[in-house]
């Protein structure tokens, strides 16, 4: 009878096998963030970029006047009325950066999501295969690492024209190798534990011992990369708006700041302040990365 | 309900008699040439000799105990049978077929049969998985069961034979039992598979003492119960001889003596069962002080290149000039087997 009882117990127990392992991830990220909080700096980046994020999920109703409107007061400096002052058509700079933010944050993302994808999957393959598939593999990153990724994005961007789509596609087909070195690295290090070998003993398969066993135990460290190839995305999309091989059609800040070269002497604000949005991005990005890596190592940060 | 006394692979065609087989395993490993120097001068490379002709002989119920120093090519040895890696020529043989040509049926039933436990039983479970989890998607792989409960039946009732309680353990980590307790999950998970023959390596050498035994007396219980077959792979001399029925003696790469436990152990017959058998502490001192004492020479060689002839040749105390330049033959007497040209 009280067999019974407990079996019960188990059942209804693992059955609520969601909220039990919702609580786990409740528990694990309670945990994460007591240790993330204590690096100070990693904190003022996440708040930063929440900050950013919530201005660029709201533009509509932040921004104060319509960031294409033409208008007659042109150059006008920061005041009251244009909080970040206007550019050279009298366009509101502060309804341009909130705007800008979305296209910006939403470009950082999509290409280190598309980076780290294709980083994870080679740098697994890579570093679990081992032997000749690494060897070729490797090969293939120092190829695409050789490539000098500027030039070939400006020459693409010239011949099928600058869309932001296309920013997006090259520069996460060109992103991805710092990932799969650093996947790799860890997998290698990792197929040789025992719990793999225990793995292939009970019969998993390739794919499994990849992807379910080794791969959630490299998931930190990808997190950090991660960070920091968005703030590099970022950088990069301004950069190249900055060179005029941007999308036209978007408002972006490296788009501003290509259309503030010229006014440099005359209205600082026209390039202060997109300036400024794209510094405390990147800057807040790397600083994220770095609070996770002092997160997960937390023996290093002490030494 | 009963999973664990209905699983097992089907065809049990040999009640008794021999249910796995090695013939001549060799496993060589090449060593990484570094130097571009030897790159370009094609000097053929050199190999590791791990296993160099092992033949040895599993009969359903026994408990074999493969016995050698560090660097003897025991564990290499146990990873081949287990078809973990591949002979470099050689058979095993598996309840009558040679893994190597299994088809993906045969192979999963052989995962089934034949399992594994390992020194450290930590390291063998995943950090990050729940011990439910670890039990559960080997049983998903294997049988294809789909109902979360019947999950629960079968993982608990392994727990339950290993002396574990699943209603408090099953939805814990690994990090949050004791070493002793992980060696016990471990061969839960073995056992929910329906394995009959369970590789052993060092099983309970990263153990304390006590646990030590906790761990050995649920082993022979289990054995009785499921009619298991172990292959212990150790350099633990006391644990062979209370353990094991049958015992194969290696010294760089191949066996040089096996025979039953009691006749080894009473009557070794090869110099080097003679040396591990001495270097054995013995807690009586007066017994202690009144046996032969012998003092090994020397360190294992290096298994890159093994010493001509005897490869215990370097080491012996006994050793002739044959030693030095002939191979000795394997000679069977009776059912002991010892490879040395001054025994007869």
């Amino acid at each position: 009878m009280e067999m019974q009882t407990s079996r019960q117990v188990l059942h209804k127990k693992m059955e609520m096998g969601f909220s039990v392992r919702l609580h786990k991830f409740f528990v694990s990220a309670v945990d994460f963030w007591r240790r993330y909080k204590k690096t100070k700096t990693a904190v003022f980046g996440l708040v930063i970029i929440l900050i950013f994020a919530f201005i660029a999920i709201n533009a509509s109703w932040l921004a104060p006047y319509d960031p294409y409107l033409i208008t007659r007061e042109r150059f006008a400096p920061p005041s009251a009325k244009h909080w970040l002052g206007t550019d050279d058509m009298g366009r509101d700079i502060l309804s341009r950066i909130i705007y800008g933010s979305r296209v910006s944050l939403s470009i950082g993302f999509i290409i280190a999501a598309l980076s780290m994808t294709i980083g994870i999957v080679i740098g697994a393959v890579s570093g679990y295969f081992g032997g000749k598939v690494d060897t070729l593999l490797q090969r293939l990153v120092e190829m695409v690492q050789m490539l000098p990724s500027l030039v070939l994005i400006i020459v693409v961007l010239l011949l099928l024209g600058g869309g932001i789509d296309r920013i997006v596609i090259i520069m996460g087909l060109l992103g991805w190798t710092g990932t799969a070195r650093v996947v790799r690295a860890e997998f290698l290090s990792h197929r040789e534990r025992e719990y793999v070998e225990a793995g292939k003993a009970l019969g998993f398969s390739k794919f499994h011992i990849i992807f379910s066993e080794i791969l959630p135990a490299v998931i930190p460290t990808v997190l950090v990369i991660m960070a920091m190839n968005i703030s590099g995305a970022i950088l990069m999309e301004a950069g190249l708006s900055f060179l005029g091989l941007g999308d036209l059609s978007v408002i972006t800040w490296g788009q501003m700041l290509q259309n503030a070269q010229r006014w440099l002497s005359q209205a600082w604000w026209i390039s202060f302040f997109p300036g400024l949005a794209i510094f405390l991005t990147v800057l807040s990005f790397n600083l994220i990365g770095d609070g996770i890596n002092d997160a997960i190592n937390p023996y290093l940060k002490e030494r | 309900m009963p999973y664990l006394s209905l699983e097992g692979v089907a065809h049990m065609s040999e009640a008794n008699g021999t249910i796995m087989k090695a013939e001549n395993v060799v496993k060589l490993f090449p060593v990484k040439k570094s130097s571009l120097l030897a790159a370009l001068t094609r000097k053929p490379p050199d190999y590791v000799h791990a296993v160099d002709g092992v033949s040895l002989d599993v009969q359903v119920g026994d408990t074999i105990a493969i016995v050698g120093e560090s660097g003897s090519g025991k564990t290499t040895l146990a990873r081949v049978m287990l078809n973990l890696i591949e002979p470099t020529s050689g058979k095993v043989i598996w309840r009558g077929k040679d893994v190597s040509t299994l088809d993906k049926n045969e192979l999963f039933q052989f995962r089934k049969d034949v399992q594994i436990i390992f020194q450290n039983p930590g390291g063998a479970l995943n950090p990050r998985k729940s011990i439910f989890r670890i039990l559960s998607e080997p049983l998903k792989l294997h049988f294809n069961i789909k109902s979360g409960s019947e999950l629960v039946d079968r993982a608990s009732e392994a727990l339950l034979a290993v002396g574990l309680n699943p209603a408090i353990h099953l939805d814990r980590h690994p990090h949050e039992f004791s070493g002793g307790q992980r060696q016990r999950i471990c061969i839960a998970r073995a056992l929910s598979l329906g394995a009959k023959i369970i590789f052993a390596d060092e099983p309970v050498s990263s153990l304390d003492v006590s646990i030590q035994a906790q761990i050995l007396i649920l082993m022979k219980k289990l054995k009785e119960e499921f009619g298991l077959t172990y292959i212990f792979v150790t350099h633990d001399l006391a644990l062979t001889r209370s353990f094991a029925s049958r015992v194969y003696v290696m010294y760089l790469g191949e066996i040089v003596e096996s025979g039953p436990v009691e006749d080894i152990f009473m009557e070794p017959l090869h110099p080097y069962t003679k040396l591990l058998l001495a270097s054995t502490p013995v807690p009586n001192p007066k017994r202690a002080r009144s046996r032969e004492t012998i003092i090994p020479v020397g360190e294992i060689p290096s298994p890159i290149n093994p010493p001509p002839g005897c490869r215990f040749h370097t080491r012996c105390a006994l050793a002739k000039a044959i030693c030095k330049t002939a191979k000795p033959v394997v000679k069977t007497v009776g059912n002991r087997s010892f490879a040395c040209h001054l025994v007869n």
